[in-house]
């Protein structure tokens, strides 16, 4: 069975979900995916359940941590935090993508900003 | 790196929180839904729809379980601990069959182990030198004779001289090293060898701490140094780093310390008593050129590039011009020359591989048993394998989940069988000889443990792929039956027979072994030693100033400690020592005093034994009956002089000193006579306890001679015991393996029994509906009973006449083909078969004919 997308967009989503946290602080999976099709717009749409993956993954990676809280309706839901190890990479993944945009941005012309 | 390992180890331990992590996803997923739903009706949207779309936001939810628990964990290492968790309930849900192929599997296993662990000790095990399989040792064989022995110092100095086929040679001497008493420090004798500076190199061992002696060393007066053995450094040093330079109070001057030898360093290899010290060989200068007498033992290396052959052919000739330049007509020798490991292994060798196969025989029977056991079940379950199958499980899901089942089995039995061997293995060592080589290295090492992980996964896979292979053939038919009579193919009943057949036949070879060792040990025991050797003590005195006077005062003291019942003392010649001392007629020669014969329980058998006034006067002598015959072939000896002019006042019964196997050898003995005495054992008769009166006959000999050394005190039935523990531990092996075989055989005759006789229940009924008698369906099964149990003997008796040969060796007075022993192993395994089926065949004959076809 294939993944459901693809590497690119995992990774993309991964970078999401911690700049999400970084911004937010300690957020559930809900909030989190709100937080990502607000931002995403229509463009990065994709099943809401996907983002449990992609915040198992960076648990086992051990750059967020998962604690049981209340959300604010009251029931028992799983907060994500982000970690240290998980901050540092975060910087080193957004400069990953500037030198990756910049590059594209040249290979793709000037026009292509539009 | 780190978040790889990271990765990893959350992977792997999700994969024993399976439950626990579907249980909080689940929740997790809840509360997701719950929040979007809330959000959706706060938008004005009625619950019901609110519900709707939430779930379809969210996306398929069972898709994302799959991929979840599939990112979570391992999905190979999930299916192992399904597959072992379904095999441990599948294991349960049949607690007697489980229980069974456990035992038979712990005792197999515990067997092999600890016998592989011996073997592996005794002959396989790497010797702990450089380059050991160029290391050679040299016996001469003088012309005539078939024994080998040790070199005279002329002939090992020829040979070093002349030889070019090493590229060092050592000659090795044993020695005795005697301390006197210091400090606290009891006076003791170390064991000692006298080495030349060369065996260092032969062997490539150097020592730990300092440095080991050269050729300088071997000086007259500059030989008072010594290299020591990592346990005597510890014992008397307590390890000190500084010992070097320090001194042992030995008798004749002190001996300084150069070196100490690594701890895993032993000469002879893993000898039970090693060697503690190293000392220079000095050749005495008379003996530089006089054969005066054969001691040295020669190790050398082999020069790169020369084959052992060629060694042996090219020291022929160094030998045959040696010879050449002594005497002509005198001796003449030639060099023999072997691997230290074949020196070391020796004899040993096909002892050790009768043993091998005998517990190989047993794991045979325990892997048979254990299949015909588990095809048995697996025909049983041949439905549940076909619903399986029905519901989606491939071939290999199927075959893989019964090899799972097995090797669960196997595992959990060596383990348990390690448990075994670990606990029987201080047993198993006492019982062997002590002299059998490397008997301090049998120990559960890494490389016993891999041989018993490897047993365990062959037997597993060998045990568990019958019944594998059954059920991708039962598979498609079992549905399409009626299911209550689960007939199996033809082929499967023939493999299950074939498998029983074979076990009564491999039980039938050991049990006709054990009988064999059995009968070989119980007439070793009957035969009449001469002598009570129960409760003997034996204490070796060697004082430097110890005379007949002294010794008969010391003899005074202990005869009054409690417990002791008769005191005496004998000089040479203690039965079953190992050393003999005898006149130019090879007559054995000893001095013992007035009880010594009392004290052994040696009859007389005429004239009387010695008095206290024999010592002075006329020397008289008493004769054991074999030195009779030798003298006096005809008359009564009494009062007739032997050669020499002795007297002869007296005859005692022979005694078999050499152990129960040897012949008696003549003897005569001498009163004590005044006059240095050196070397003396005390030979005492006790009563009860011989460890509780050691003490106080220490206390009377120091009490005597202070600075006397006094060895471990020995009983007269341990000294037998060497003579006969090679026969005890296999009459013991054996039998226990004969036993085991026995058991397992059983079990498996009832347990093929009872299945076919669950098998056959319709038709039992519907015979006995027609007017069978019950006797007659009691014999119908024990017939069929008889009959594989018959064919199974045959072939094992057959087998068995066939190996008897090959353990010829082993036996004593009883030919390996001896009709009683096969008699009696026939009866013995005939009466096992009656039993094991008896209970089956009842059963039988007490099926009720309306139950039976009711079940239809």
């Amino acid at each position: 069975m294939a993944e459901p997308r693809s590497d690119i967009l995992q990774g993309t989503l991964d970078l999401m979900v911690l700049k999400a946290l970084e911004q937010l602080g300690p957020q559930h999976g809900y909030g989190l995916a709100l937080r990502i099709e607000q931002i995403g717009e229509s463009a990065l749409r994709v099943n809401q359940g996907t983002i449990y993956l992609c915040l198992l993954r960076l648990v086992q990676k051990g750059w967020i941590t998962a604690t049981w809280g209340t959300s604010e309706n009251g029931r028992k839901a799983r907060f994500y935090t982000l970690s240290k190890r998980g901050r540092k990479q975060l910087l080193v993944e957004t400069e990953n993508w500037a030198r990756i945009a910049g590059v594209m941005r040249r290979v793709l012309g000037p026009d292509w900003t539009n | 790196m780190v978040t790889l390992l990271r990765q990893l180890i959350a992977r792997i331990r999700a994969v024993f929180r399976h439950d626990a992590d579907d249980h909080d996803f689940a929740e997790e997923m809840d509360a997701h839904l719950a929040l979007a739903e809330e959000r959706l009706v706060r938008r004005g949207m009625s619950r019901e729809q609110a519900r709707r779309d939430a779930r379809i936001e969210f996306g398929g939810l069972t898709q994302l379980q799959e991929a979840h628990r599939r990112t979570r964990g391992i999905p190979m290492l999930e299916t192992l601990h399904r597959d072992v968790r379904s095999a441990l309930r599948s294991l349960r849900s049949a607690p007697g069959a489980t229980v069974v192929v456990l035992v038979v599997l712990t005792l197999a296993m515990g067997a092999t182990t600890a016998v592989f662990s011996v073997v592996d000790a005794v002959t396989l095990q790497e010797l702990p030198f450089d380059d050991p399989d160029r290391v050679v040792s040299i016996d001469r064989i003088e012309s005539g004779q078939a024994v080998t022995g040790p070199f005279s110092a002329p002939d090992y100095l020829e040979l070093r001289a002349q030889q070019d086929v090493f590229s060092s040679l050592a000659s090795v001497a044993t020695d005795e090293v005697l301390l006197r008493r210091e400090g606290t420090l009891a006076p003791e004798a170390l064991r000692g060898q006298r080495v030349t500076a060369e065996f260092f190199g032969v062997l490539r061992v150097s020592p730990a701490v300092g440095r080991a002696f050269v050729e300088e060393d071997e000086v007259e007066g500059r030989s008072q140094v010594a290299v020591i053995s990592d346990g005597l450094w510890r014992r008397r040093f307590g390890g000190a780093p500084d010992v070097v330079g320090r001194r042992l109070p030995a008798a004749g001057g002190d001996i300084e310390i150069i070196g100490v030898m690594p701890a895993q360093f032993s000469y002879p290899v893993g000898a039970m008593a090693p060697t503690e010290l190293w000392r220079p060989y000095v050749i005495p200068q008379d003996e530089r050129v006089e054969r005066i007498s054969s001691y040295l033992r020669l190790i050398a290396r082999l020069h790169d590039g020369i084959s052992l052959d060629a060694a042996q052919a090219r020291l022929h000739d160094v030998a045959a011009s040696t010879n050449a330049g002594h005497v002509p007509g005198g001796l003449t020798w030639a060099p023999a020359l072997v691997t230290l490991r074949a020196a070391l292994v020796g004899d040993t060798r096909s002892w050790m591989l009768m043993l091998l196969g005998a517990v190989t025989c047993v794991l045979v029977i325990a892997c048979v048993n254990i299949a015909n056991l588990l095809l048995v079940r697996a025909s049983a379950r041949s439905r549940e394998l076909a619903v399986r199958a029905a519901l989606g499980a491939t071939r290999w899901d199927l075959g893989r989940m019964l090899l799972v089942e097995s090797l669960v089995l196997s595992i959990s039995g060596s383990a348990m069988g390690l448990l075994v061997a670990w606990w029987s293995m201080g047993t198993l060592v006492s019982l062997l000889p002590s002299y059998l080589p490397r008997l301090a290295n049998i120990d559960l090492d890494w490389g016993v443990l891999g041989v018993a992980g490897a047993s365990a996964l062959v037997t597993g896979t060998a045990f568990g792929l019958a019944p594998a292979f059954q059920s991708f053939r039962t598979v498609d038919s079992a549905l399409r039956e009626s299911g209550r009579t689960e007939t199996l193919s033809r082929s499967g009943h023939r493999l299950r027979t074939m498998f029983l057949v074979a076990q009564v036949a491999l039980a039938v070879v050991l049990v006709v072994g054990a009988a064999l060792f059995l009968t070989s040990f119980a007439r070793l025991m009957r035969i009449d030693l001469g002598l009570d050797h129960h409760n003997v003590l034996l204490v070796d005195v060697r004082p430097r100033d110890g005379s007949a006077a002294r010794f008969a005062s010391l003899l005074d003291q202990v005869v009054q400690i409690p417990g002791i019942e008769v005191a005496s003392l004998a000089t040479h010649n203690l039965p079953f020592s190992f050393s003999r001392s005898t006149n130019p007629r090879n007559v054995g020669q000893s001095q013992v005093s007035v009880d010594y014969f009392r004290a052994l329980g040696v009859p007389l058998r005429s004239g009387r034994f010695f008095g206290a006034a024999d010592g002075v006067g006329e020397p008289v002598v008493i004769l054991n009956e074999a030195a009779a015959r030798h003298y006096f072939p005809h008359d009564d000896p009494i009062g007739r002089p032997i050669p020499g002019g002795r007297v002869v006042v007296g005859v005692v019964g022979n005694v078999s000193a050499r152990g129960p196997e040897r012949a008696v050898e003549p003897e005569e003995f001498h009163p004590m006579v005044e006059g240095p005495l050196r070397h003396v054992t005390l030979v005492l008769k006790v009563d009860a306890d011989a460890s509780a009166v050691t003490e106080r006959v220490a206390g009377a000999v120091w009490a005597e001679f202070p600075d006397v050394i006094i060895p471990a005190p020995q009983t007269l039935e341990w000294a037998l015991e060497i003579y006969v523990a090679q026969r005890r531990f296999n009459m013991v092996l054996l039998s226990v393996f004969g036993v085991l075989a026995l058991a397992i055989a059983g079990v498996g005759i009832y347990g093929m029994m009872t299945f076919i006789v669950a098998q056959r229940t319709r038709e039992i009924g519907i015979r006995m509906a027609l007017g069978a008698v019950r006797s007659d369906v009691l014999w119908s099964v024990l017939r069929r009973a008889s009959l594989q149990v018959g064919v199974g003997l045959v072939a094992g008796l057959v087998l068995s006449w066939l190996l008897a040969r090959s353990i010829e060796t082993f036996l004593f007075n009883v030919a390996p083909h001896d009709p009683w022993v096969y008699g009696v192993v026939c009866l013995v395994i005939a009466v096992t078969a009656l039993v094991a089926a008896y209970a089956p065949a009842r059963r039988a004959a007490r099926v009720d004919p309306l139950v039976a076809l009711r079940l239809e």
